[in-house]
């Protein structure tokens, strides 16, 4: 998985490209725990280049969904190919996460 | 396959491999990669509790239609009957995680059957013709 972090304003951007599989999910995990950590809150991460995921990148996205907003902040996903988005649905989670088409409608909904 | 997680990845790139040469469509890739990582991460995590090294047997069809069958020498387990139900609603803090991989197959509209068969159990999935 190559994780690239980037910010724009008051807002981290974490790219992933990869699988968000039982390999890829800690990596992706630890990543962007460290963010909030150092104090982060709004956050968008974006998953274009994630061209798969299964029930184990689900259940990171469902500790870090808790850890933000312990924190008091917000995560919000984007640019989900449809294959992933599928399989968000299917589990039910598309209704629980934060989810904008890409980056800049992401940013929008973190103003 | 040994029932060992760092297996599992070495299987999976060998699977793809070959549905790569076998012309098996991006959309059907990744309907059986998502199938062999939940099934078989289940029978690694669950199966056998003796700490001993173990073979999964796995066998891929592709035919039509196309089909995928594991078999492993663990403690019976019928995944169709016996999983937890995922709890899909309510507030995030309460959302408990189990049975989540196995919900997300039968969504996808696959076929299982499930058999034990000689002290091991079997497992038949069957992907909907596209």
């Amino acid at each position: 998985m190559n994780i690239s972090t980037e910010k724009q304003d008051q807002v981290s951007i974490v790219s992933a490209e990869g699988r968000l599989d039982a390999v890829g999910a800690p990596e992706v995990e630890n990543a962007i725990k460290n963010l909030v950590r150092e104090g982060s809150r709004k956050l968008v991460f974006d998953m274009a280049k994630v061209a798969y995921i299964s029930s184990a990148g689900l259940r990171c996205l469902l500790v870090l969904v808790k850890t933000m907003k312990s924190a008091g902040g917000t995560m919000v996903l984007s640019g989900l190919v449809p294959s992933v988005r599928e399989v968000m649905a299917f589990s039910g989670f598309d209704s629980i996460l934060s989810l904008a088409d890409d980056r800049a409608a992401a940013l929008g909904l973190l103003k | 396959m040994a029932n060992d997680p760092a297996e599992l990845a070495r299987v999976m790139d060998d699977v793809e491999a070959r549905l790569e040469a076998l012309n098996v469509s991006p959309k059907r890739q990744f309907a059986v990669r998502l199938t062999l990582d939940e099934l078989l991460s289940n029978v690694i995590k669950y199966a056998y509790d003796d700490g001993a090294v173990h073979q999964i047997g796995l066998r891929l069809e592709p035919g039509s239609p196309f089909r995928v069958t594991i078999e492993d020498d663990g403690q019976p387990f019928d995944p169709l009957t016996e999983a937890p139900p995922p709890v899909l609603d309510g507030p995030v803090e309460d959302r408990p995680i189990g049975g989540l991989g196995l919900h997300i197959l039968k969504q996808m509209g696959l076929r299982m059957q499930y058999q034990r068969v000689n002290n091991r159990n079997r497992l038949q999935v069957e992907f909907p013709d596209e």
